[in-house]
């Protein structure tokens, strides 16, 4: 066998010269190349479980529940940061633990929930009281105008903030914020400044050695390591879409099975230790015709299984043996999104393993809730690592209330770190599980990466806090990860350094690849640039002002 | 597998049947390693060039780095299209990180693509194909034969092409498969052979020695099955199935007047070491029979299944005391002991029994119904007597099928008198009592119960208590039916459906008729033991089934 394939390399190398002339094509060796492995370990008491039990699935708790939730549960930790950043200025603001008793006329600082009243934002009174008979106007794209309020209500009442300071600002509804300012004559409550619960803690800076450790280890200059271990995040496959990328995820499943490419490509892949799919797994289905059918009483002969005509299981399947392709070679993390066949409030919970068959009966595939905490511990060295994981719909969520520009999806998942919730917008405008007892949104503790999935376009920061407040240094390496199908990007995160790297898969000159429209932007221009690959978002504002003024 | 032979696979793939081969399909297809068939594909088409073969287009994958500015505009990639305002951007802080470009390329665009790289990591032919590849789906095509060969050789294969395994754990049993149902999985070649032996020992020997009967099926075992470890285990499993299978005879037929039935139930249990747990057994059994009577029709289904996990539970505790006291019942024990029989393993069983589990299992509901139809229509004892000889593997094939039983249930609420296996006609009979339970409450009950009637007509009315004293009319009914057994076992081997549901309605009818007898054998032998009332210390037991509850309130 050996000495077959060397022939066949020698051949091969005394003939390609004059296929191809540069002469880089090299034969590959047959490598065997071992697989970083990470272990996922028990998560930590501060990681909230996502899963709703049956204890707790009920939905007759009114929503406020989780406001007042919420409320205290970071009033404390505002009110800290508060005390640091304003007793010491000039007006000696005072705290008003109530907003309704702020005085007139006097520096004070209070604290609640942020409450944003839009115009545009989507109104269940409305709802209630529009014409059924007209179909509904499709939801905005975007909630904000120039006729946004922004309250401040905690359980004694509501008041109206104002001031110049609030536009800088990224507000969503539900934050928990602490304001300075003083009362104005008409009753509102001119802001100076605003501030946040801030970064929370991280749980495994505990000894000075390790924060030291950490300092290296976050320094941006430190190289990977052959040893590391990485994790693959892919987000929006978005199988079953009107325009199929079965090929680029054909190349990425093949890239992870360390099968295509040379020895570097192979040699990368074999550091991926596991895959996390963070949700858009299956393009939304379309269910055109459905509605006629069950109008003409057809529902007795669909008593089992499903409509045909208008039902295809081809997305599962498909995505099925990807899956089975990949979890044959490594662990895989599934999170349902937004487009999956999956419950629309948050938090998802974990897709039922045997809808992917075969994949099902490895133990190393899991299903998880949407959002989920994940802790990987590395097995090489003794490091863990807490990755917290959503798919996205809390921040292109949030992203409806603040004007782009200037803000930016990093910039506001940098800023719920801050916030401490990352998802404030439920249940305002996101859907949410009718929490009773807690509110499990709420980070108690920064993690180590987070990652959320479903974006338009991949970035990535290090969010770092040096810890001159309370002397603990923290650091959470963010990943916002594209849509598969539409940027073909895989995101490799290595769980040691916290570097970031990308691979993306495309075809070139090919149909059914999302580089086609960019190829014919190349020819046309005939420059080698290639054009931005994702479709520009229709649904997004161009400009607040453009649209308003 | 010689380069000859990769180079006559491919011609034939790709020049004659017009596949695409991707080195992938190439690798599992002739078991190499990725690499070698990227080398091969590469060799191939080099080879193929050079003689001037135009009929093959290459695809490649090229991986590498993008020239950087090209990457810079990559990653500026935003959320809207107007570029001119991306100043007004917060400054987000976005890093730029390293950028591996995978890209998939005809040919023709090879050149070009790869000016574009700035770092090359590899480029290799991806596929073959006689056309070339303008749509990416087609990559797809050949993944059918990839997924084909990496299922059925699994990790042998994962091996050979260069899959790097991760931890990954397959498990090894298969979750979607439904478990098989719990009355299976207690069943055994045993129990079918255990049955072969208790009807062609035991028969003879009617209904003596309870102790020579145990040591003759061991020693049965011991021949059908050279297995130790078999020999070890299978008398005891066929015992306790056996004193289970008495005790759910008693539950399952509520005809036989419930308080004898009850009494013979209680009182047996007595002696044993564990009192609690008879009286356990009691409130089961009194429970399985509330229900029977209670609800005729919905629970049909649920009864049996409770039952047979009573039995399992009871099974232990039962065991010993069914061959030291009650030597009456023993036979009809015996009888039961096949009642699960070893679906899978029928191979081994005697063929005639297995015809009839088969058979039995074959039977829907409704011939159940109208089988036992025709078997009221026909109440001749003479038939009875004929069909008895099956009696045995009807006892069996009834315990196996909880739902035939369920059946026969329904067909006694429907008040169809039926008609014993001797030929006596039984007798719905309403009966109460009045007891003292356990904890000291008076207890009431009403209950209705099927009794048999015996051919002279001598029997009394049953009241309360009287069949005790029928004891003289209902031991020669016995007699009756054990000289019907032996004959039975002797001759009966034709298996015929019919005949079997018509036994069921026989079974019910021994039953009933046999149990009579050892009731007072054992009350009169229990009753020292209970000292005065021993008459009623049954009953008490019985009364604590319903009162049980009352108390635990």
């Amino acid at each position: 066998m050996n000495a077959s394939i060397e022939d066949n390399n020698a051949l091969f190398l005394t003939t390609t010269t004059t296929v191809l002339r540069n002469g880089q094509f090299r034969p590959f060796v047959n490598t065997q190349l071992e697989r970083a492995t990470t272990t996922v370990t028990a998560p930590g008491p501060q990681s909230s479980s996502f899963i709703i039990d049956s204890k707790n699935k009920t939905y007759k708790f009114q929503y406020s529940n989780i406001y007042f939730l919420r409320l205290s549960a970071l009033r404390d930790f505002v009110q800290e940061t508060a005390v640091k950043r304003w007793t010491g200025l000039p007006g000696k603001p005072s705290f008003v633990s109530r907003v309704l008793e702020v005085e007139p006329s006097k520096l004070c600082y209070i604290i609640g929930t942020v409450y944003m009243d839009m115009p545009l934002k989507p109104n269940v009174m409305e709802d209630i009281a529009r014409d059924h008979s007209i179909p509904a106007p499709p939801p905005p794209p975007y909630y904000y105008s120039t006729e946004d309020q922004v309250m401040m209500e905690d359980e004694s009442g509501r008041i109206q903030l104002v001031g110049e300071r609030l536009k800088s600002e990224r507000l969503v509804t539900g934050l928990i914020i602490g304001a300075l300012g003083m009362e104005t004559p008409d009753g509102k409550f001119e802001v100076a400044d605003i501030c946040y619960a801030g970064l929370a803690p991280q749980p495994s800076t505990t000894t000075k050695e390790e924060l030291e450790d950490r300092m290296e280890i976050d320094n941006s200059s430190s190289e990977d390591l052959p040893t590391d271990e990485w994790i693959g995040v892919v987000s929006g496959l978005n199988i079953g879409a009107p325009s199929p990328t079965d090929g680029q995820i054909q190349l990425l499943v093949e890239y992870l099975a360390g099968e295509g490419g040379g020895t570097d490509d192979q040699l990368s892949a074999s550091q991926i230790s596991r895959l996390i799919i963070a949700g858009n797994s299956m393009a939304p289905m379309l269910v055109a015709g459905k509605g006629d059918v069950d109008a003409e009483g057809d529902k007795k002969s669909r008593k089992f299984g499903y409509d045909g005509t208008t039902f295809s299981s081809h997305p599962v399947v498909t995505l099925s043996g990807h899956l089975l392709d990949v979890g044959r070679v490594m662990p895989i993390h599934i999170l349902p999104g937004e487009t999956d066949p999956s419950g629309t409030i948050l938090p998802q919970q974990p897709f039922p393993r045997a809808m992917f068959g075969p994949v099902c009966s490895f133990s190393s595939f899991t299903c998880e809730t949407n959002p989920t905490y994940l802790n990987l511990s590395s097995d090489s060295s003794s490091f863990t690592r807490t990755l917290l994981v959503h798919s996205g719909q809390s921040l292109n969520d949030m992203f409806k209330y603040l004007p782009s520009p200037p803000h930016t999806r990093l910039s506001i998942a940098e800023s719920t770190l801050k916030w401490r919730h990352i998802a404030p917008t439920a249940p305002d405008t996101l859907w949410c599980h009718p929490y009773f007892t807690a509110d499990p949104f709420i980070l108690k503790e920064t993690p180590d990466i987070y990652i959320v999935g479903g974006q338009k376009r991949f970035m990535t920061k290090l969010v770092e806090d040096d810890g001159k407040d309370d002397g603990l240094r923290k650091r959470c390496r963010l990943v916002l990860v594209p849509e598969f199908s539409e940027t073909g990007i895989l995101v490799l995160v290595n769980l040691r350094s916290l570097r970031v790297k990308t691979v993306r898969f495309r075809g070139e000159n090919m149909t059914g690849s999302l580089a086609d429209g960019n190829h014919v932007d190349v020819m046309e221009s005939s420059s080698s640039e290639p054009v931005p690959l994702v479709e520009p978002e229709s649904s997004m504002p161009h400009s607040s002002n453009s649209s308003k003024l | 597998m010689g380069p000859q032979n990769t180079e006559d696979f491919l011609t034939k793939q790709i020049m004659i049947d017009g596949n695409i081969i991707t080195y992938r399909s190439l690798s599992r297809r002739l078991s190499l390693h990725v690499n070698a068939a990227k080398n091969a594909l590469a060799t191939f088409y080099s080879k193929v060039r050079r003689d001037g073969e135009s009929k093959l287009a290459a695809t490649y994958l090229v991986s590498g780095e993008l020239q950087p500015d090209l990457q810079t505009s990559n990653a500026m990639d935003v959320d809207t299209d107007n570029f001119e305002e991306n100043m007004e951007y917060d400054d987000d802080g976005a890093e730029e990180v390293q950028l591996v470009e995978v890209v998939l390329v005809g040919e023709k665009d090879l050149e070009y693509t790869k000016s574009k790289f700035s770092k090359i990591y590899s480029t290799h032919i991806y596929s073959l194909s006689p056309a070339s590849i303008r749509d990416m789906g087609l990559i797809c095509g050949p993944n059918e034969t990839v997924r084909e060969i990496d299922n059925k050789k699994g990790s042998e294969m994962a091996a050979i092409v260069g899959k790097m395994i991760g931890n990954v754990k397959e498990g090894k049993g298969k979750p979607y498969v439904p478990a098989p149902p719990p009355a299976v999985a207690t069943s055994t070649i045993s129990g079918s052979k255990s049955f072969a032996s208790a009807s062609t020992e035991n028969r003879p020997t009617k209904k003596n020695s309870t102790t020579s009967e145990k040591p003759k099926a061991s020693d049965f075992f011991a021949k059908a099955k050279p297995k130790d470890a078999k020999d070890v285990k299978e008398p005891t499993k066929k015992e306790t199935k056996k004193s289970s299978a008495s005790e759910e005879s008693d539950q399952l037929k509520p005809r036989p007047t419930a308080s004898t039935s009850k009494d013979s139930n209680g009182l047996e249990k007595l002696p044993k070491a564990d009192p609690k747990r008879s009286q356990d057994q009691q409130i089961k059994s009194s429970k399985a029979k509330g229900k029977a009577v209670a609800n005729k029709t919905g629970a049909k289904r649920k009864l049996p299944n409770s039952e047979s996990e009573e039995e399992e539970a009871e099974k232990p505790s039962v065991r010993v005391k069914k061959h030291t006291i009650v030597s009456d019942e023993e036979e009809q024990v015996t009888t039961k002991v096949g009642r699960t029989k070893g679906k899978a393993k029928s191979k081994q069983v005697v063929g005639r029994e297995d015809d009839d589990v088969l058979a039995l299992m074959d039977i829907d509901d409704d011939q159940v119904i109208r089988a036992s139809r025709s078997r009221r229509a026909s109440p001749e004892p003479s038939e009875a007597v004929k069909s008895e000889p099956k009696d045995v593997e009807m006892q069996d094939d009834t315990e196996d099928k909880p739902a035939i039983k369920a059946k026969q249930r329904k067909t006694k609420a429907k008040k169809v008198v039926p008609i014993g296996k001797n030929g006596l006609k039984k007798k719905r009979v309403m009966r109460s009592k009045v007891t003292t339970d356990a904890k000291g409450y008076m207890v009431t009950e009403d209950y209705s119960s099927y009794e048999s009637v015996g051919e002279e007509e001598s029997e009394p009315e049953p009241a309360k208590g009287t069949s005790r004293q029928s004891k003289g009319a209902s031991e020669k009914a016995i007699g009756i039916n054990k000289l019907d057994r032996t004959k039975q076992s002797v001759s009966g081997s034709k298996a015929k459906k019919e005949e079997e549901e018509e036994r069921q309605e026989d079974n019910e009818a021994t039953s009933t008729n046999i149990k009579p007898p050892p009731k007072p054998k054992q009350k009169a032998m229990n009753s020292s033991n209970r000292g005065p009332g021993g008459g009623t210390s049954g009953q008490k037991n019985i009364a604590s089934f319903f009162g049980k509850p009352k108390g635990n309130k």
